[in-house]
């Protein structure tokens, strides 16, 4: 897959070698001479020193030719423009940006052109609750349409002794996986999902609360 | 001969005539491909007229967007923050210049924000 990287900052250049590695032809934007210079020699992948907010940069580069456009540069603002001159100019399939300030989070979205976003202290959150709560549910990673969530269940939980059959999951949700004593089962109607298991669904946005609601429960006063 | 056409022009269906007269004039253009033959990201002008005009809510912002179609394909214009352009209304042809994106699940050819001339 012919991937590039806007932005040689420690996200950059870390990303770019992992995708090296794993065999992608990798380029990576950047405008600082000084720095590419440095990083050539360490760095076995495609150089372009040029403004990756410069549309005629860009076509230079040959963005046309790109599957994946990574915008990884330490600027909310750049990495908006990248983002959305790569979607609208150049018709790049996957647009991924990474989310410097959590506040701008809400900015990246479809009309910027960014199919996923990525925000470091979102996820950390993300990891942090999922570590901590049980009888909760925890949003572990957001998909274009969907977004993967997880609840350990509590005893408490209307769901616990019932089958994956019984629960009645809505239609635009699916349970993809039940992890108990760290084993992977893969759900099928007459699995019983129990107390302590770990129950990751695919949801919607829409259909977020009805599982909420079916594996949870209502909410609890806090202790 | 004369008869001939008098006769296939009563016999064929309504719609396929007017597809074939929107085809004849959309040839003619210079510059411009049909839109079957026109690949995804690769830059091109194509000639069409509007079949459907529709907004859509892109992520919070509203965005208009056209299905045009020359008699060989279609392909859908957006126009993103826009509510309506002047001059932009179904029946309306145009030409349109820019980079399509194969999108959806029938990998439709969609082009943003992309220069146009109303004919």
């Amino acid at each position: 897959m012919k991937v590039a990287i806007a932005g040689a900052g420690n996200v950059g250049v870390y990303i770019a070698g992992d995708l090296r590695d794993a065999g992608h032809d990798v380029m990576v934007i950047e405008q600082d001479p000084d720095l590419v210079a440095r990083l050539r020699s360490t760095l076995d992948v495609q150089w372009f020193i040029a403004d990756a907010c410069e549309v005629s940069s860009l076509h230079e580069a040959g963005l046309e030719s790109v599957d994946v456009v990574v915008a990884a540069t330490g600027d909310d603002e750049d990495n908006l423009v990248i983002s959305l001159l790569a979607k609208q100019e150049f018709a790049v399939p996957r647009v991924v940006a990474r989310v410097n300030h959590p506040h701008n989070q809400w900015l990246f979205n479809e009309a910027w052109g960014v199919d996923v976003s990525v925000s470091t202290p979102h996820l950390l959150t993300a990891l942090v609750e999922e570590a901590v709560s049980v009888g909760s549910l925890v949003r572990l990673l957001q998909f274009q349409d969907a977004r993967l969530v997880e609840v350990t269940l509590a005893s408490g939980s209307p769901a616990a002794g019932k089958s994956v059959a019984e629960l009645g999951v809505p239609r635009d949700a699916t349970i993809v996986a039940v992890i108990r004593e760290r084993h992977v089962i893969v759900p099928r109607g007459e699995t019983v999902v129990e107390r302590g298991d770990e129950v990751l669904v695919l949801v919607t946005p829409e259909s977020e609360d009805e599982v909420k609601a079916l594996l949870v429960g209502e909410p609890q006063p806090a202790t | 001969m004369v008869l001939k056409k008098l006769f296939k022009n009563l016999t064929t269906p309504v719609t396929e005539l007017d597809t074939e007269r929107l085809r004849k004039f959309c040839e003619g253009r210079p510059g411009a491909v049909t839109i079957v033959d026109l690949p995804p990201r690769v830059e091109g002008t194509v000639v069409g007229e509007i079949t459907s005009l529709r907004i859509v809510p892109r992520a919070g912002s509203p965005s208009l967007e056209a299905t045009i179609t020359d008699g060989t394909g279609s392909l859908v214009v957006v126009w993103t923050g826009r509510r309506k352009i002047a001059g932009v209304t179904p029946g309306k042809r145009l030409v349109v210049s820019g980079r399509g994106a194969a999108t959806g699940p029938k990998n439709r050819l969609l082009i943003f924000n992309p220069s146009y001339e109303l004919l």
